[in-house]
C-alpha cells in the first residue's frame, strides 16, 4: 500500500488542488455576479410577470439555450480569442476562468429564474399594493424569499464547475481533474488517479454539505 | 372616499371573454365599512383590485381620495397605494422576514430610513394588533389569525385612509374570524379608516358592515344599508345569500310543506322594537291568531332586528285591526300571500 503511493508528488497535488479551488471560487464568484441579474431579468421579462417583455425574454432564452447546448470542451476552444482579450492569455488557470463563467452563467441564470418563480405571487402583490417599486420588490421581497432556492442553485453550479474545471487541462488550466487525466490516465499513474479522484469526491461532498446547511439555515417554513 | 363610475374590466382567455366587471357603479363613504359580497367568480376580487389599480379598468372612472386612479403616472400610483392599505386571504407575508420586518416594509417603501423611527412605529402597530410579543418570530411560527394581524399591522403602517380587505377572514376558523373582524371594527372606529371588505360570507357583512353591495356575474345586482339588504333582499342572489346566512329555507318551500291557506305576512322589527312585546300585545288586544312559519332575532352590526313570517288565522277583521296597529308601532309589514 505505502509502496503504491511512495512516488507521489504531494506538492504537485497540493498545487493542483489549489488551482482547482482558485478556478472554482473565481468562476463561481463571476457566475453569481452575472447570473443573478440574468436570472432576475429572465424572471421579470417572462410571461405574466412584472415587466413582461416577450421579445427580450425570447432573445435571452435563445442565447441561454445556445450556450447551454455547447459542450464545454468546444466552448473552451471557441472562446480562445475572447479569453485572450479578457485576461490576456488563453492558457492556465486565468485562461480557463472566462470559459467556465460563460458556460455556467446561463445555467445558473435559469436556476435563479425558476427559484424566483417559486415565490408566492401574493407576496409580490402585497409589495405592489404597498406602493413598492420593481427594484424594491426584487431586493426586499423576491431575492430574500427565493434565497434558499438560489443557494441550492449556487451549490449545483459549484459542483458543475468542479467537473468542468477538469477539462481546462486542454488549455493548460491545471487542477485536480487535469492531473487525473494527464498522469492518472495518460501515464498510467494509478496512485495519482486514486488520490485526485478522492480529493474531488471530498470537494464535491463538502460543497454539497455546505450548500445544504445554508439552504436549511435560510428556510423559514 | 371611493367612487366607481361605469367601470368595466374584461379578461380574455384564448377566445373566451370574461366580464369581471360590467358597468359597475359604487360609492364608498368616508369612515364606513363597505361590504362586497358575491360567489367566487362574481368579480369581487377584481373589483377591489381596480381600486388600487392592481388591475387596470378598461373603461369608466375611478376616484379614490380625490385621485383619478386611471390617469395616475407610476409615481402617483405608488403614492396612492401608500394611502390605501390592503390585506389578503392568504396573508401574503414575507416568510423570510420576522413579524417586525414585515411590518417595517411599507415604511421603508415610503422612504423611511431612520431605524429608530421605524422601530417605534412598528412597536406601535404591533401593540395595536396585539402582537408585541411575537415581533421577532417568523410568519411560519404564527397561527392564521396572528398572520392576518401582521397583515393588518403592515397595511396600516403608512396611516392609510382606506383599507381593502380581500377575503381577509376566509382562511380562518369562525372564532378567529370573529376576533379579526372585531379588530377591523375597532380600527375603523378609532382611526376613522374607510374599509372595503369583500367576502363570500354574509355573516361577515352582518357583523361589521354598514353598507353592502351584492355582486353577480361582474355586476352589482343590489346595494344598500346592510339592514335593508338583509331584511328585504330584492335580487335572487341577495336572497340566496341572506337565506344561507340565516339558515332559512326558501319561503315557497315552507308554504308548500306547511300547506298554508289564507294570508301570510312577514313582520320586521328593527332597533329596540325587536325586543318590544308588540306581537303579544296584538294577540291580547285584538284577538290576532297565527302560526309562525319562520323567524329569527339577531343583530346586524349593532342594530337588533327580527323577522317573523306568520300565517294569519281568525277573522279577517281582527287581522286587519291587528295589522294596522302593528304598522302604527313601526313594525314593518309585508304580505307574502
Amino acid at each position: 500500500m505505502s509502496e503504491l503511493f511512495a512516488r507521489l508528488d504531494w506538492a504537485g497535488i497540493l498545487f493542483a488542488g489549489f488551482d482547482t479551488l482558485t478556478m472554482l471560487s473565481a468562476s463561481l464568484l463571476f457566475t453569481v455576479l452575472l447570473g443573478l441579474p440574468l436570472g432576475v431579468v429572465l424572471f421579470l421579462s417572462g410571461k405574466r410577470q412584472l415587466l413582461e417583455r416577450p421579445k427580450l425574454y425570447g432573445a435571452l432564452s435563445v442565447v441561454v439555450n445556445v450556450v447551454r447546448s455547447l459542450p464545454f470542451i468546444i466552448l473552451l476552444i471557441v472562446m480562445i480569442p475572447i479569453t485572450v482579450r479578457l485576461v490576456g492569455t488563453s492558457l492556465g488557470v486565468a485562461g480557463s476562468i472566462p470559459p467556465l463563467v460563460v458556460a455556467t452563467t446561463p445555467f445558473f441564470g435559469r436556476l435563479v429564474e425558476s427559484a424566483l418563480r417559486e415565490v408566492d405571487r401574493g407576496v409580490v402583490e402585497a409589495m405592489l399594493a404597498a406602493g413598492a417599486t420593481i427594484r424594491q420588490i426584487v431586493l426586499w421581497a423576491l431575492l430574500p424569499e427565493a434565497l434558499p432556492g438560489i443557494l441550492a442553485a449556487v451549490t449545483v453550479t459549484a459542483i458543475t464547475l468542479v467537473s468542468y474545471s477538469a477539462m481546462s487541462g486542454v488549455v493548460g488550466g491545471g487542477g485536480l481533474g487535469d492531473l487525473a487525466v494527464r498522469f492518472g490516465y495518460q501515464r498510467f499513474r494509478t496512485d495519482v488517479m486514486i488520490v485526485t479522484v478522492l480529493l474531488l469526491l471530498i470537494l464535491v461532498q463538502a460543497l454539497q454539505m455546505i450548500g445544504d446547511r445554508l439552504v436549511h439555515h435560510f428556510s423559514r417554513t | 372616499m371611493i367612487h366607481l363610475e361605469n367601470v368595466s374590466k374584461t379578461y380574455r382567455i384564448g377566445a373566451r371573454e370574461i366580464h369581471a366587471a360590467k358597468g359597475v357603479n359604487l360609492h364608498v363613504k368616508t369612515g364606513e365599512i363597505f361590504g362586497v359580497v358575491g360567489h367566487s367568480g362574481a368579480g369581487k376580487s377584481t373589483l377591489v383590485r381596480l381600486i388600487n389599480r392592481l388591475e387596470t379598468a378598461d373603461a369608466g372612472r375611478i376616484l379614490v381620495d380625490g385621485d383619478e386612479v386611471l390617469s395616475l403616472d407610476p409615481d402617483e400610483l405608488r403614492a396612492l397605494r401608500r394611502r390605501v392599505g390592503m390585506i389578503f386571504q392568504h396573508f401574503n407575508l414575507l416568510g423570510s422576514r420576522t413579524v417586525a420586518q414585515n411590518v417595517a416594509i411599507p415604511l421603508r417603501v415610503a422612504g423611511l430610513t431612520d431605524s429608530e423611527q421605524i422601530n417605534a412605529r412598528v412597536a406601535e402597530l404591533l401593540d395595536l394588533v396585539g402582537l408585541a410579543d411575537q415581533r421577532h418570530e417568523y410568519p411560519a411560527q404564527l397561527s392564521g389569525g396572528q398572520k392576518q394581524r401582521v397583515g393588518i399591522a403592515r397595511a396600516l403602517a403608512n396611516r392609510p385612509k382606506v383599507l381593502l380587505c380581500d377575503e381577509a377572514t376566509s382562511a380562518l376558523d369562525p372564532q378567529t374570524t370573529r376576533s379579526v373582524l372585531e379588530l377591523l371594527e375597532q380600527i375603523n372606529r378609532s382611526l376613522g379608516l374607510t374599509i372595503v371588505l369583500i367576502t363570500h360570507e354574509m355573516n361577515v357583512v352582518r357583523s361589521i358592515c354598514d353598507r353592502v353591495a351584492v355582486m353577480d356575474g361582474g355586476e352589482i345586482v343590489e346595494s344598500g344599508a346592510v339592514t335593508q339588504v338583509f331584511l328585504h333582499p330584492q335580487h335572487p342572489t341577495s336572497r340566496a345569500f341572506v337565506n344561507e346566512a340565516e339558515h332559512l329555507d326558501e319561503l315557497e318551500e315552507v308554504l308548500k310543506v306547511a300547506n298554508v291557506e289564507g294570508r301570510v305576512v312577514r313582520l320586521t322589527f328593527i332597533g329596540d322594537d325587536a325586543y318590544a312585546p308588540h306581537l303579544a300585545h296584538a294577540v291580547r288586544e285584538h284577538g290576532l291568531d297565527f302560526t309562525i312559519l319562520s323567524g329569527h332575532i339577531e343583530r346586524i352590526k349593532t342594530t337588533p332586528c327580527g323577522q317573523l313570517t306568520l300565517a294569519l288565522r281568525g277573522t279577517s277583521r281582527a287581522q286587519d285591526v291587528a295589522i294596522s296597529h302593528l304598522k302604527q308601532q313601526g313594525v314593518g309589514v309585508e304580505f307574502l300571500q
